[in-house]
């Protein structure tokens, strides 16, 4: 049995080899994330013209050498945010990547047991970082650019800050979809043509779909949702997923976020997204230091790098928008978003996510017939 | 070594296993446990061994109490020094032979050049000289009974345990080596304690047997002991004696009736009366004839329904008129045998007749 | 160790997560370190119960574990059968394809069927669509689940059932033979009656098996908006917030069903043990099928083809393409459309190889531990009188019916309320696939141990040696075939299993199997196959490797 084996597995290598011969070579990409345009680590640590760390902190962090980070952001733009970190500061970052719900279930479970392991924590939704709040599980630091940042930022006097904001729009398959024909709006979406070849994440998909939601609730209206639903959507339970059979072309148009489209694209999938007319979501992404980090020092420059220029335009090249109100819209795949003041990002306060949320996702299952 | 039962007690859940047993084999004598099976004597000989653990009683062996329940001895089986041939034999079959001999030696951190001699040596005593290398899962059922006899001699026991040792073998080779079995008991002078079934195998093999009914010791004696005068009809049924007849007083004495026919059994002992008592006849006491004979009682007229022939003897059904049907086992110069359907005579000698309770009180 | 620390043991590794899957089914607040009680009782939670999406879930559920059990049942019945019993060419092929899905976890096979057969653009699709036929497959459908959860249970009905028939006594056949029966009169009159018990066992095993399935459910079915129990399950742990207390209700229902069906199984079971005859240089008869071998082989290649060759062949192109979108299949032959660049940049990748590590490392734990706790377990139950062993038995059976997506859900609290600092490692994940495989070690172990006469053992006590040391130069050595064998299924398990894991692992405690999941869940559909490519040729290396130390891979009895 173990020839019979053998044989199969080797003609089966044997035909792939034939078949592709010599193809081995990478498939273009293009850097992501650029480097920093002025560096110096001297002394103090000054990216692009900004202190982030004074020289006993940043000497501190380095002897440190690396600090925990648990994230609930989407991984591998996180493994380019960490890039991006490390190749400034040289300081190493260990992650510990769960999706948003599990890593609220184990933060307050390691902080109840007295053991939490992560200097920094980044999360998305208000409700959860504020449990973790709660719990005890962030201190205060005030980052040097911290007078400069607006209320929205800065939570519970630099317990927490909010670090960023994906978009959350729609997108379309390049090979499947001309530009011309491709949707412009919202209402678009609802056109006869689309009818079977959309997507959407179901409501109870995380906070960013609740986000959006929200949002198609107010901008759009109820009704909206109704004809969204009549267009027999696929309904995915991950944005990811989603993002993928988009990518197929299994659908032809779907809900996106922009900086996974981004990323999508960048790895050679026909992929674009939309500035809708109507606007789209944006959604929080969190980030706090905790009381019992193991690199303090570390930690600190982590939170002060993240919230500097330096950290906003990264992330503004992943494709998400910076927290600081003073730094641009990004610009991905030659697409300039539009600035936070032409109204069209519709990002949700908390207070309202948290208020409408439940009733939300009864009327969105309701409409779209979902078991939830 | 000198080994003593006293009282001892075996429960699995609820239930007794053996009840009350007291046993003492002398130095160098053989017990032999006799019963059917599940009257207790394999758990009895398996708490000697320490492999179960009785709730009750002492067990001493030489000056050592291995077993005491009220002062909480329990001696491991491994320190007891007690050498136990299994009815499976349990030769281990992924070992050679020196290996399975070797083994108790080895135990024993004894030297390589001692163990080998008394390995040699112990083989050579139950006639394997030379199978040292071979592997055990190709021996012959007489080999390996012999290996795992061997393997324990060479631990010098201070008492050998058997169990069943003779009964997975054909009849030719049981015959045979139950003489070896007591011939290598008697040389060697051990203490020997067997279980068995067979009663032929219990008589031949033991010093004294222990009769186990139902847990308890029913009779224990002479292997001459238990033949001639067993305590019960039921003893004396499981020593094979086939003709067993419900009796009672009739009134006449020397007299017994039988309880389901009108046949009367003249008798020499005449002292047990009640409902359970029993007439029990060896088939070999019973005398068949083709004339009707001289004596003026236990005389019978019937005729033969089966006739089997055994070499020796012969093997005699007989129907009596008016009576039940009685075993006799003729031997072969008494006359020429009788055929299905003759009309024979038989009689039997009132002292050959035991009047027996139907169990031990 | 006393009977009581291995009843301490079972209770923290089974009882415990049981009990707090009861205790959060009834209680208002999840379990969390510090918050344990049974304080907030209620009955609130089984409110859901009763609404349409769980009554939807359990229908599901239902409809696809029967069909897929009957449709497993004729193919790994009709395979047993030629292999076992007729006159086929090449019965060692036959053999071999029986089994050979079993080394395919699920969650691979499911992911190639959603490429294969994907709607517009799986490439069973692409070649319809090719020669204008258009679209005909679409896998994301309630057939399309129920077809490839049967692909890949069908070798535990070929297992069972085959064994049976190779053990049949030939003397009954023939004894009906002499008596003047037909070939399809001994067939119906003795053959299929002594194999229904196997028949009916594996029948049960696979809808319990296939009832429990996760990754299939939610690869294929979710896509299709199918919700089945065990992704309800998971579906209610992962929104936000977690909503734990229903999914433990949820949990208790599918519990429910299943420890009945289970129970069902083990009579059954327990009855083929008792009838089949254990062969002993018997050679059962050939039975001469004709014509029929010619369809035979074809079935039997038909099904290597849907359960092993299509989807590898799948994954290798999925692999290496290079973009992920592809409209026809011309395409994939265009210059720079294939390219091993991402099969060697996954094989490179620390993510795949610290997973393979951890995969492996948890697969020899779990197998060499699991067997040594099995093996403890059954020699307490079956070669000492300890009172109370029965019940050990019987906590050492409980999970066989507890789902493993259930077990991994009360796992997680157990370890998170426990002060030992092993959650979050890959200590945890080695306990847990401990405890949800300690069925299927006990009976492996049982069965060997019940193979070696306890004589041999004491024999070896009563010739002056320990008992530990009889065990290990008597039992053990006369065991080494069930030992190695039973070593070997746990390996293959651990190595496959996904559900018990989903709620334990962190993003450095990965295995092979949660990539691949993580992978297709975040869109990442390429490192997804090129993983599961390279997932299945580590466990052809463990499986080589192991045979090398002497396993038998196929007496493979899984749960």
């Amino acid at each position: 049995m173990k020839n019979i084996l053998k044989t199969t597995t080797s003609v089966l290598a044997a035909a792939a080899l034939a078949v592709t011969a010599g193809a081995c070579s990478a498939p273009k990409t293009v850097t992501l994330v650029s480097k920093a345009e002025s560096l110096s680590t001297t002394s103090d640590l000054v990216i692009d013209g900004q202190t982030v760390a004074d020289s006993d902190l940043f000497a501190k962090a380095k002897a440190e050498g690396s600090i925990s980070l648990y994230s609930g952001y989407v991984e591998n733009s996180e493994k380019e945010v960490i890039k991006a970190f490390t190749q400034d500061t040289g300081i190493k970052v260990n992650l510990v990547r769960l999706v948003p719900n599990r890593l609220l279930e184990r933060v307050l479970s390691e902080q109840g047991a007295k053991k939490l392991g992560a200097d920094v924590i980044r999360t998305s939704e208000f409700s959860s970082v504020s449990a973790m709040n709660k719990a005890g599980a962030f201190t205060p630091h005030k980052v040097p650019n911290f007078d400069q940042l607006d209320d929205t930022v800065k939570n519970d006097g630099g317990k927490f800050y909010r670090v960023f904001d994906p978009a959350f729009t729609f997108a379309y398959n390049t090979a499947l979809v001309s530009e011309a024909d491709a949707p412009k709006s919202w209402q678009d979406l609802l056109d006869p043509k689309w009818k079977g070849k959309i997507g959407t994440t179901q409501v109870g998909a995380g906070g960013s779909s609740a986000s959006l939601v929200r949002f198609q609730f107010d901008a759009l209206g109820e009704d909206y949702l109704k004809g969204y639903a009549a267009q027999q959507p696929r309904i995915f339970d991950s944005s990811g997923a989603q993002q993928e059979s988009l990518s197929r072309g299994e659908i032809q148009v779907a809900t996106a976020v922009v900086s996974s489209v981004n990323i999508a694209a960048n790895n050679n999938a026909p992929v674009k997204f939309v500035v809708p007319t109507e606007g789209f979501a944006l959604y929080d992404y969190f980030l706090g230091m905790t009381p019992t980090a193991q690199h303090p020092a570390a930690a600190q420059l982590f939170m002060n790098w993240n919230l500097s220029k330096r950290g906003s335009s990264v992330f503004s090249q992943i494709g998400e928008y910076p927290a600081d109100s003073a730094a641009p819209a990004p610009k991905v795949m030659d697409i300039q978003l539009p600035a936070m003041n032409t109204g069209l990002p519709h990002r949700g306060t908390p207070e309202d996510l948290a208020r409408r949320g439940k009733e939300d996702q009864a009327i969105w299952n309701r409409i779209f017939g979902y078991i939830g | 070594m000198k080994v003593t039962l006293e009282n001892i007690d075996l429960k699995y859940g609820d239930t007794y296993a053996v009840k009350g047993v007291n046993a003492e084999i002398e130095d160098g004598h053989s017990l032999v446990l006799l019963g059917k099976s599940g009257c207790g004597k394999t758990s009895t000989m398996r708490c000697i061994a320490g492999l179960e653990t009785p709730v009750r009683g002492r067990i001493t062996i030489g000056d050592q109490v291995v077993f005491d329940s009220e002062k909480n001895i329990n001696i491991p089986s491994h320190k007891r020094n007690v050498g136990m041939v299994f009815q499976s034999y349990a030769v281990w079959p992924h070992r050679t032979i020196f290996e399975n001999v070797a083994f108790p030696l080895q135990m024993k951190n004894l030297g390589k050049k001692e163990i080998t001699d008394r390995v040699d040596e112990a083989l050579h005593l139950v006639g394997l000289d030379g199978f040292q290398k071979r592997g055990a899962s190709l021996l012959s059922g007489g080999q390996m009974q012999r290996v795992a006899l061997a393997r324990s001699l060479v631990m010098r026991p201070s008492v050998l345990l058997l169990d069943e040792p003779l009964s997975n073998l054909d009849a030719r080779l049981r015959d045979r080596l139950r003489i070896e079995l007591r011939a290598l008991q008697q040389k060697l002078n051990l203490t020997c304690v067997y279980v068995t079934h067979d009663q032929g195998e219990a008589l031949a093999l033991a010093d004294r047997i222990a009769l186990m009914q139902n847990g308890k010791l029913a009779q224990v004696g002479s292997p001459g002991d238990i033949y001639e005068n067993p305590a019960s009809a039921s003893i004396a049924d499981f020593l094979g004696v086939t003709n067993i007849f419900p009796v009672l007083k009739n009134g006449h004495p020397g007299t017994y009736k039988m309880a389901e026919h009108r046949l009367e059994l003249t008798t020499v002992d005449y002292t047990l009366d009640g409902d359970a008592i029993k007439a029990c006849i060896r088939p070999e006491d019973v005398i068949v004839s083709g004339q009707r004979p001289d004596a003026d009682s236990n005389n019978w007229a019937g005729e033969v329904s089966v006739a089997s022939y055994q070499g020796s003897n012969v093997r005699y059904l007989i129907e009596l008129d008016g009576g039940p049907a009685i075993e006799a086992l003729v031997s072969r110069r008494d006359g020429p045998p009788a055929g299905k359907g003759n009309r024979v005579w038989v009689t039997a000698s009132p002292s050959d007749i035991q009047i027996l309770p139907a169990e031990v009180a | 160790m006393p009977t009581w620390l291995m009843l301490a043991l079972l209770a923290i590794l089974i009882l415990m997560p049981v009990a707090l899957i009861l205790i959060s089914a009834f209680s208002s607040s999840t379990p969390r370190p510090g918050s344990i009680g049974l304080s907030g009782l209620t009955l609130e939670n089984f409110k859901i119960l009763s609404s349409h999406q769980s009554v939807t879930a359990l229908t599901n559920s239902l409809v696809v574990a029967t069909s897929a059990s009957v449709l497993a049942m004729f193919i790994g019945g009709t395979l047993a059968f030629l292999a076992a019993r007729t006159n086929i060419w090449g019965k060692a092929v036959i053999y071999f394809i029986g089994i050979a899905p079993m080394f395919l976890p699920s969650l691979v096979g499911a992911l190639a069927w959603s490429l294969l057969a994907g709607p517009a653009t799986g490439y069973l699709n692409l070649l319809t669509r090719g020669i204008g036929l258009g679209n005909l497959f679409n896998v994301y459908t309630m057939p399309g689940l129920i077809f490839v959860l049967a692909l890949y249970y069908a070798p535990y009905a070929f297992l069972l059932i085959h064994g049976a028939m190779t053990l049949m006594n030939p003397d009954l056949e023939e004894a009906a033979s002499v008596h003047g029966g037909s070939l399809g009169k001994i067939l119906s009159t003795v053959t299929f009656p002594l194999v229904t018990p196997a028949i009916l066992g594996s029948g049960v095993l696979i809808f319990a098996l296939t009832m429990e399935n996760f990754p299939v459910a939610q690869m294929i079915g979710t896509p299709g908006q199918i919700e089945t129990l065990p992704t309800f399950i998971y579906r209610l742990m992962n929104s936000a917030p977690a909503r734990g207390n229903e999914a433990a209700a949820v949990a208790v229902v599918l519990t429910v069903v299943l420890i009945a069906v289970t129970a069902i199984q083990q009579r059954v079971v327990m009855k083929r043990n008792f009838t089949t005859v254990s062969g002993k240089g018997m050679k059962p008869r050939m039975m001469d099928i004709g014509k029929l071998r010619g369809v035979g082989l074809a079935f039997a290649l038909g099904y290597f083809a849907l359960a092993i060759v299509l989807p590898v062949v799948a994954l290798l192109l999925a692999s290496l393409q290079s973009s992920p979108y592809v409209s026809n299949l011309s395409q994939l032959f265009g210059e720079d459309a294939l390219s091993f660049w991402s099969l060697f940049q996954t094989l490179q990748s620390a993510t795949f190889l610290d997973a393979a590590r951890n995969s492996v490392m948890v697969a020899v734990c779990v197998a060499v531990l699991g067997a040594a706790l099995a093996f403890y377990l059954s020699y307490i139950v079956y070669r000492t009188k300890t009172p109370g062993r029965k019940s050990l038995e019987f906590v050492a059976m409980l999970p066989l019916a507890i789902p493993a997506i259930v077990m991994g859900l009360g796992l997680l609290w157990t370890w998170l309320v426990l002060p030992l600092p092993v959650y979050g490692t890959i200590v945890v994940l080695i306990i847990a696939f401990i405890a949800i495989y300690l069925p299927q070690g006990y009976r492996g172990m049982s069965a060997s141990i019940l193979q070696v006469d306890k004589d041999l053992e004491d024999s070896a006590v009563l010739l002056g040696s320990t008992r530990a040391r009889a065990v290990s130069y008597v039992t053990l050595p006369l065991m080494k075939t069930g030992v190695m064998s039973t070593v070997l299924l746990l390996l293959m398990l651990a190595m496959r299993e996904l559900s018990a894991a989903l709620f334990l692992f962190t993003s450095n405690t990965r295995l092979l199997a949660i990539v691949v999941f993580d992978n297709y869940d975040n869109g990442a559909l390429r490192s997804a196959a090129s993983t599961s490519l390279l997932y299945i040729l580590v466990i052809l290396a463990l499986v080589v490797l192991a045979k090398a130390f002497g396993a038998r891979a196929t007496n493979g009895e899984a749960r």
